[in-house]
């Protein structure tokens, strides 16, 4: 049981409660402290360019661009196969990227081995990790709901169909798109362990429940402190899901982005935990230099809807 | 049993023997004058009248039921009872043989002057052996200005040094330093595991239907344990023995009424007092309107009690308190919490000398959520803690010097941290997570023990022991990183009631009082306490869905010690008291968490614990004007407390959540004439600790924060005014012709305005980026944020009636 479901909870009886509280942002002396090196490496076996961003830690309420580290070396190794790749930088994009279309074969497959090192300023960080299965999306369907006191329109709602791999322990994060928009908020993570929301949960081989097979869908958290959801679809428009096969130590990252990132304010603040770290996967080759970041390599699986007279169905799979 | 607890039953044993050696040292002969003290309005026994030996100056204090047993020499003695606010009567006696003496105490309080703030001698705060400990009565409850009108224990307990709350909205409070979980809180002896509704806006006591309440911070008695930061003892009312009585009130959250009254009149009575809010109601044409009918926000509690007087030496008692919190989104999907508790009590004489109390008390805290639409697609979550209590406690009235206690308890366990129903599109799958058992038994001994005229001592032992008993997955963790979660490295089946692993611990107690003159005392106490069963909560308040963990064989007990040190001095004829208390704890294996702990349906949960040391030290200034037309106190605590856990803070000692340097209170009221008086606080608080962010990283283009150090900031301080003002109806109008057929005459207005000047108190300041999709090139800025949990005043009024 995650935080993301008491999230949920958190913020249904928000929209219960219209208490009192009320927050407001305000301008704080952080402590002064070093940047140091962060490595975002999420990367997959499909045959499309790979990017790897390495850049620098900066103030956190500092609002200006990113740091990036140009002059980096990137090397990804699949041990299983013994190949190795090199990630050039591209300062088009400010990320490192490979190709695999240039040699014609991609990264890897399920099972094997990978390796990540990263060299820069006299010093290596490397990370480990190893290529997981993914299960495919069986359809994606939509429900028809009529306005209500959140949402002022009649609306459809979708759900992505797909069950979670055979045996406990599959991790995973699924990334939606409407219309071609990244629903990428915070509070629009979605990632599951096994059909559920953690460790241990013995919901494995389901279909993905509710929430995570609905968070598909566009919702918004207005200032207002009401929980209102955005037009989730309509008629004619694209839905476009993708799921992405992710180690258990970058499940529990993910999970913890999102506690870190999505947080709620006003009433929703008694439910906080206290702000941390997220963890890091990447080791430093002098042990006491900080490192932030994480190397994940995926299988993927996706599908595209559109919402039609065939889509549109009550809310089960055929 | 094994060689170790044969010693302690031994050393038990010798303690009792050496108590009895020093109590018998008379030869004289000698008879015992005892009874019960009682209210003549309504029959209800007082709690801790003080009752004199005018030609000895000793006496003894009423016990929890009303009873007092004194042992003299035969003789011609003049007995004194005196209770703050109750007429004294004197009594003279001839002391030939035993004397069963009953006397009932007619109230004063037509008189304004006896406006209570506490209820016992004038001069017992000096007198008394008891350090640390706090009562309160309901007539100063009463007063003081409440959230939404709403008369409330623990927000008063809040008022008092050494008691604090991390905020508005958060349950429970917080002891010396102490966690949440770390206090006992009993009603009727049964124990309540959240002590609040609605988050922590209010708490579960129903005002009508409490007595008395009595908090111990420190110098616990040797039957207390099982909690290391304090025992908060609230006691029921028994219902008016003599006549039937209605009280009741209109307020704008709840509406409360409590009827009690005599089954057989002087011989048994009852109480039933019930509270419900209503908001729901009255937003139900609102919900009804927008498609909403099946949304239910509301709470309600009864508390109920009987007793019956078997006879002048058996009395029994029946109590119970149910109460339950819901928040229904619909009929399918909601969350809700509640307590409920039973107790059932024999008070038995064996002599007039030994007193003896049975207790068999059961008590269920629950909570739980549900969501989903239909069958095929839910999710119904239960958690439950289940507790079964078989008490006996002993107090022998040895003689004018020695009280002895004793007796013994054990306390069964049944925790089921996740009873889970699971369906995805028609798929049912069992989340359910085992359920845990632990017995928690205890003996115990202590005599308070009056030296000398000046000093008086109180010294006990307490034997405890815990079983972490089967069945279940019995899971070890390897030890890895200091601080981060630990994995499991082998699972074992456990049988039903399998002993898995078993605590035993040595609480000694100590407090001695030295009285320099009737105005001025020195105290000091020792103490040990052991925790068995833990609440774990790393939310920033305490929340209703903590979950409760026994010790285990990877979480172990926590043990408190606590010294203490007090000067007590009264002055212009006891119109004013003072205190200074200092204290200093530490305690051994707290638990705190590892970085994103998962709490909640987390079979390897006691791998995302950690253990360590803990300590809090601090000083108490109490001043108080206990009586007059004002009265009140003010009350200041400077105090710390932290932590030190392996993994975190590079091994430092680092602040907890609820640490506040500074802690000064006050609150008064005033009696303006017969109809009105008005109260008022104030509270100032420094800011609690919170964890700062330093730099950021970005993960896919959300920024993320990066913290060097827990707690290493603080948020901006808390102040608050709240005043209140109190009419009373009357019962007769302006021109004497009688108001509601002269039924109502105690009835009574309450205006309250809380948080006066609106300041937006700070709750929690927290760090999010902007919500924001974000495309190429775009990216998401970050702020720091500040949020209050009340923004704004709070007006409230509430009718009050008794007939």
């Amino acid at each position: 049981m995650t935080m993301k479901a008491l999230n949920f909870i958190s913020l249904t009886v928000l929209a219960a409660t219209l208490f009192f509280s009320c927050d407001k942002e305000i301008s704080l002396d952080l402590a002064d402290s070093d940047p140091f090196v962060s490595i975002d490496a999420w990367i997959d076996n499909r045959m499309e360019p790979q990017e790897i961003a390495v850049t620098l830690t900066r103030p956190y309420l500092n609002n200006e661009g990113i740091p990036t580290i140009t002059n980096a070396s990137v090397f990804l190794y699949n041990e299983t196969k013994s190949t190795s790749m090199e990630f050039a930088y591209s300062s088009e994009t400010g990320k490192y990227i490979w190709d695999p279309n240039v040699i014609g074969d991609s990264i890897g497959s399920v099972g094997d081995q990978f390796r990540l090192e990263v060299i820069t300023d006299g010093l290596t960080y490397e990370s480990s990790t190893v290529l997981y299965p993914v299960p495919t999306i069986d359809s994606i369907t939509f429900e028809f709901y009529e306005e209500d006191l959140f949402v002022d329109q009649d609306y459809y709602w979708g759900d992505f169909w797909a069950r979670d791999l055979a045996g406990p322990g599959d991790t995973y994060w699924i990334k939606s798109w409407k219309n071609g928009v990244h629903l990428n908020k915070p509070a629009e993570l979605n990632f599951a362990y096994d059909a559920a929301f953690s460790e241990g949960s013995e919901f494995d081989s389901a279909f993905f429940i509710q929430p995570i097979r609905n968070l598909m869908n566009p919702f918004e958290e207005e200032e207002t402190d009401t929980y209102t959801l955005d037009i989730a679809y309509d008629v004619g428009d694209t839905a476009y899901v993708e799921i992405h096969s992710i180690s258990n130590d970058a499940w529990f990252f993910i999970s913890r982005v999102a506690d870190e990132t999505n947080v709620d304010g006003g009433f929703g603040a008694l439910f906080a935990t206290p702000l941390a770290n997220v963890p890091t996967n990447f080791t430093t080759s002098e042990g006491d230099v900080p490192v932030a970041g994480f190397f994940n390599l995926a299988a993927v699986s996706s599908r595209q809807q559109i919402v039609n007279e065939e889509s549109i169905r009550d809310n089960r799979p055929q | 049993m094994l060689p170790k607890q044969r010693q302690i039953l031994r050393l038990l044993l010798s303690i009792a023997f050496i108590i009895s050696i020093n109590v018998q040292g008379f030869s004289q002969e000698q008879y015992t004058i005892s009874g019960y003290v009682k209210d003549a309005s309504n029959g209800e026994t007082l709690i801790g009248a003080t009752v004199l030996i005018k030609e000895l100056g000793t006496g003894n204090i009423t016990n929890l039921y009303g009873f007092y047993s004194i042992t003299l020499p035969a003789g011609d003695y003049t007995v004194n009872y005196s209770y703050i606010g109750y007429e004294t009567v004197e009594r003279a006696i001839s002391l030939t043989s035993s004397i069963r003496s009953d006397l009932e105490m007619k109230d004063n309080s037509t008189q304004l002057e006896s406006v209570v703030v506490s209820a016992k001698a004038e001069n017992a705060n000096v007198s008394d052996i008891e350090m640390s400990t706090n009562e309160m009565d309901m007539k100063t409850i009463e007063k003081i200005p409440a959230f939404l009108g709403e008369v409330d224990v623990i927000k008063s307990l809040q008022l008092l040094p050494g008691v604090t709350t991390v905020g508005e909205g958060a349950s429970g409070f917080n002891v010396r330093g102490g966690g949440v979980g770390q206090n006992l809180v009993l009603l009727d002896e049964a124990p309540v595991y959240n002590s609040s509704h609605m988050f922590g806006f209010f708490s579960v006591f129903n005002p009508d239907a409490v007595k008395d309440v009595k908090l111990y911070k420190g110098g616990i008695p040797a039957e207390y344990g099982g909690r290391i930061s304090s025992i908060l003892d609230v006691r029921m009312k028994e219902g008016n023995i003599k006549k039937y009585e209605v009280n009741g009130g209109i307020g704008t959250i709840f509406s409360r009424l409590a009827v009690e009254g005599p089954i057989v009149k002087e011989k048994a009575s009852f109480i039933v007092a019930a509270r419900r809010s209503y908001i729901d109601i009255l937003a139900r044409p609102f919900l009804n309107n927008n498609g909403l009918e099946d949304v239910g926000l509301y709470f309600y509690d009864v508390t109920a009690k009987a007793n019956y007087y078997i006879n002048e030496k058996n009395r029994v008692y029946l109590s119970g308190y149910f109460g339950r919190d819901v928040f229904a989104f619909d009929e399918r999907q909601g969350f809700g919490w509640g307590n409920s508790t039973g107790t059932l009590r024999w008070n038995h004489l064996f002599s007039d000398r030994i007193f003896s109390n049975t207790s068999f008390i059961a008590s269920n805290y629950d909570y739980g959520f549900q969501f989903g639409e239909n069958d095929d697609d839910e999710f119904i979550w239960e958690s439950d803690i289940y507790t079964y209590n078989l008490k006996q406690q002993f107090t022998w009235f040895a003689n004018t010097n020695n009280e002895v206690s004793f007796g013994g308890e054990a306390i069964f366990y049944r925790f089921l941290p996740a009873e889970v129903e699971g369906s995805s599109a028609g798929d049912r799958i069992d989340l359910s997570l085992d359920d845990r058992k632990g017995l928690e038994t205890a003996l115990y001994v202590g005599n308070k023990h009056q030296v000398t005229n000046q000093l008086t001592l109180q010294y006990g032992l307490r034997f405890s022991n815990f079983q972490y008993l089967g069945d279940g997955t019995v899971y070890t963790f390897n030890d890895t990183i200091p601080g981060a979660r630990r994995e499991v490295t082998q699972e074992t089946e456990s049988d039903k009631f399998e002993s898995i692993k078993t605590y035993s611990n040595i609480e000694p107690r100590f407090s001695l009082n030295y009285v320099f003159n009737p105005a001025t005392s020195v105290k000091g106490s020792y103490q040990r306490m052991t925790q068995y069963i833990h609440l774990t909560s790393n939310t920033a308040a305490s929340l209703p869905t903590d979950v409760w963990v026994p010790s285990t064989n990877n979480i172990r007990p926590v043990k408190g010690h606590q010294v203490a040190l007090g000067i007590f001095r009264n002055f212009k004829n006891n119109k004013y008291e003072a205190s200074v208390e200092g204290y200093y704890k530490f305690n051994h294996d707290e638990v705190d968490y590892v970085d994103g702990a998962d709490l909640l349906i987390n079979p390897f949960l006691e791998g995302d614990l950690i253990n360590g040391v803990g300590r809090a030290y601090g000083l108490e200034f109490m001043l108080k004007k206990p009586s007059g037309r004002i009265n009140g106190w003010i009350s200041y605590t400077l105090s710390r407390t932290e932590l030190k856990m392996d993994g975190v803070n590079q091994g430092n000692w680092y602040p907890t959540r609820f640490d506040q340097t500074h802690n000064l209170k006050v609150t008064a009221s005033y009696d303006l004439n017969s109809r009105w008086s008005f109260s008022g606080n104030f509270t100032y608080i420094s800011g609690t600790p919170t964890t700062l962010a330093t730099q950021k990283f970005n993960w896919q283009d959300i920024p993320i924060a990066l913290v060097e150090e827990r707690n290493n900031s603080r948020i901006p301080d808390y102040h608050r005014m709240d005043i209140s003002a109190t009419l009373q109806a009357g019962d007769t109008k302006r021109n004497g012709s009688p108001r509601f057929f002269g039924l109502m005459k105690d009835s009574y207005w309450v205006f309250t305005i809380y948080n006066l000047y609106g300041r937006e108190n700070p709750f929690a300041i927290y760090f999010s980026p902007e919500d924001i999709r974000v495309t190429e090139g775009v990216f998401a800025g970050t702020s720091a944020r500040q949020v209050s949990i009340l923004g704004s005043w709070v007006p409230a009024v509430s009718y009050n009636f008794k007939f």
